[in-house]
């Protein structure tokens, strides 16, 4: 007995809380490649995540091409939005001399307009589309375990590696990752900026998307959807420190794990906090941040 | 006198020539606002301009850590709410009049504002800034759900009347008008606060900063102790204006932490132009104004402001008042470049045959007149910071 529960009830919720987390590791890592590329802090990460959501729903309960279709499409359409987002608002914000502020700004102002958008249009209210494994669980380590969070932490997991072998592996990602080092020096040696922020938004937005269709069968589709990611990526990027990729998807799962302990062991309110006072330790403890070692001067 | 002299006076005029202009133009403004709700004819009038009245403050607050620091703060928000919640605990439980709450609340706030500070700006303005959002949720989490303390999501109800009474005279503050009035004196007093601050030697100290904070420091200037100074009186002024809204409206609740108010204020000083004053505080009328005269439900003014904010970052990421005046201003200078020559036959002899541009290069060595024009068209945006 811990704290009045059997140990497996807390490892069923670290158990849950890996399956967020997964979620969690895809949205921040997301943010962090598209400010580390682009430069800008995507404030509307949000609410892309929460219309990843609507499009995953709209495939996979309009359409009726089911859960594994949606993912799959959910990443593309979204990827493609990420790319055409950088033709549309990221290229005129990143030549802007204050890029960081107008770029918060410019995508609080969208995140605004699409979350009172959807509800004007689709109402508040939750939304779950249907999914014959929802109540079904399984066994594992003698806990009982939602098949569906452990189908998204799967994702996660082949995602998160996949993202991997891509930053490693490819030039683009090599790209990815050494434009946040020097951006002067990757113009001086032939990258292109166009092609790697694009890139950047694409890949971003689209671990996005993802995130979002695998989680909606027990999460919900609902336009404030995004509040809670974007708080907690915030939070998960200033603990990691910033431009961390790796960092934020350790961080992540972490925060997910406490998260799912805090709420399910005390309270709802001791959930949300947490994401809140880790991050205010981290910054009292190791002010730039806990994972990156150097530090760019911003 | 020099010729170089004499040229440095002669840009002058178009900053004094506005000096009464201005003056007369601020006590009218002043005259209406003071008599609104004698012709105001509705209720709804009144709360409109009440309204008028508290974003004009609130988002004045926002501008001296944004505009002038430099530094993007959502906790304007926070500290109103903060404020409210901190004025009416105090007046409840000290059992003291509203007044005496209100002032103490916004003392709370400011002291809540200083750890916060030290801990938000010593990174990168990027993290203060996310810092500040996350900070917001935290403590409209800590509204929501400390029940106890807070009354939880449905607040304290029923607060008491801002009544005055000192010795024989009694002043009730009850009624649309009369908090009119109420909202009038505390934000009149912080619009007041934060033109002298800015207009002082230390809000140029803060201009410096904002530009390069290294370079400041570099110069002897404490920046930390000038930053958080700087936010914890924008923390105190925000917090008084939320405390009188909260007895206006007779209820204070976690509504008042919410970014329904972020995206108005950060809009009004977007489109004012940070670090211009009367540009944002016309910024706060006009965008009040505006979705009441259209009749927009709440969905639809978050839509209306969250538009407003992508259209000025993305189009006139300088803001739509300080565009116009440096429009303005060119063209002065302009003028009073024309009137040089015209008082001076030899100016205009060196420097007609090759036109504005050439003539600044040619002479620039020589430090003629011509160069001073091309000097103030580059700087214009901070000299126009020091006109308003």
């Amino acid at each position: 007995m811990i704290f009045g529960f059997p140990p497996s009830f807390w490892l069923g919720l670290v158990v849950n809380g890996l399956a967020t987390g997964g979620a969690y590791a895809l949205f921040a890592a997301g943010l962090t490649i598209i400010f580390g590329v682009v430069g800008i802090l995507n404030f509307a990460q949000g609410e892309f995540f929460m219309v990843g959501g609507f499009v995953a729903f709209f495939i996979s309960q309009n359409l009726g091409w089911g859960y594994w279709v949606s993912l799959v499409l959910t990443t593309a359409v979204m990827a493609a939005v990420g790319a055409g987002s950088y033709y549309g608002m990221f290229r005129r914000l990143q030549r802007s001399p204050r890029a960081v502020e107008v770029g918060l700004v410019t995508t609080l102002g969208l995140s605004i307009l699409l979350q009172n958008g959807f509800t004007i249009l689709f109402g508040a209210i939750p939304r779950s589309p249907n999914n014959s494994l929802l109540n079904d669980n399984v066994v594992v380590g003698g806990v009982d375990t939602g098949v569906l969070m452990l189908i998204a932490l799967g994702i996660s997991i082949v995602a998160l590696g996949g993202l991997h072998l891509f930053l490693k592996r490819s030039r683009l990602g090599l790209a990815i990752r050494g434009v946040p080092q020097n951006r002067e020096l990757a113009a001086i040696i032939g990258v292109s900026s166009a092609k790697v922020t694009t890139t950047a938004l694409a890949v971003g937005m689209g671990l996005t998307g993802l995130a979002a269709a695998a989680i909606i069968p027990f999460y919900g589709v609902f336009p404030t959807m995004g509040t809670g990611f974007v708080f907690t990526g915030f939070a998960i990027v200033v603990i990691a420190g910033f431009g961390s990729i790796g960092g934020a998807i350790v961080i992540a799962l972490l925060l997910g794990v406490v998260m799912s302990v805090a709420g399910g062991g005390f309270s709802a309110s001791a959930q949300d906090a947490a994401p809140l006072v880790l991050m205010t330790a981290a910054l009292l403890v190791r002010p730039n941040g806990l994972v990156k070692r150097a530090v760019r001067a911003q | 006198m020099t010729t170089s002299e004499h040229s440095l006076l002669s840009i002058d005029p178009p900053v004094h020539r506005g000096r009464l202009a201005k003056s007369s133009g601020v006590l009218i403004l002043l005259a209406i606002v003071a008599t609104f709700p004698l012709w105001a004819g509705s209720d709804y009038y009144v709360t409109v301009g009440t309204l008028v009245l508290t974003y004009a403050g609130l988002s004045q607050t926002l501008n001296m850590v944004y505009g002038y620091l430099g530094y993007m703060s959502i906790s304007q928000v926070t500290f109103w709410g903060i404020g409210a919640y901190a004025a009416v605990k105090v007046t409840l439980d000290w059992h003291v009049n509203p007044w005496v709450g209100i002032l103490v609340g916004s003392l709370i706030t400011a002291i809540i504002a200083v750890p916060f500070g030290l801990l938000s700006m010593r990174r990168s303005r990027n993290a203060f800034a996310i810092v500040s959002i996350v900070t917001m949720l935290f403590a409209a989490l800590i509204a929501n759900d400390w029940q106890s303390f807070t009354g939880g999501a449905t607040g304290i109800i029923n607060l008491p009347e801002p009544n005055i009474h000192l010795g024989s005279i009694s002043i009730t503050v009850v009624d649309e008008r009369q908090f009119y009035y109420a909202t009038l004196v505390i934000a009149l007093a912080v619009l007041a606060i934060v033109y002298l601050l800015v207009s002082s030697r230390w809000g140029r100290l803060l201009k410096s900063i904002k530009a390069d904070e290294s370079l400041s420091a570099s110069y002897g200037t404490n920046n930390t102790f000038h930053k958080v100074l700087n936010l914890s009186i924008a923390a105190f002024l925000a917090a008084s204006l939320g405390a009188i809204t909260v007895f206006r409206v007779t209820v204070v609740d976690p509504s008042m932490i919410n970014f329904y108010y972020v995206a108005p204020i950060l809009g009004m000083v977007l489109v004012g132009g940070g670090g211009s004053f009367w540009g944002v505080t016309s910024a706060a009328a006009a965008l009040t104004i505006i979705p009441e005269i259209l009749r927009m439900t709440d969905q639809y003014q978050a839509l209306f402001y969250g538009a407003v904010l992508m259209i000025v970052a993305l189009a006139l990421p300088e803001g739509v008042a300080p565009t116009l005046m440096k429009r303005r201003q060119a063209s002065l200078a302009r003028r009073s470049l024309h009137e040089r020559r015209r008082l001076e036959p030899s100016l205009s002899v060196a420097t007609s045959p090759l036109g504005d541009a050439n003539a600044s290069a040619s002479v620039a060595a020589g430090g003629s007149p011509a160069e001073l024009d091309i000097d103030w068209s580059l700087v214009s945006g901070d000299l126009q910071e020091d006109l308003t």
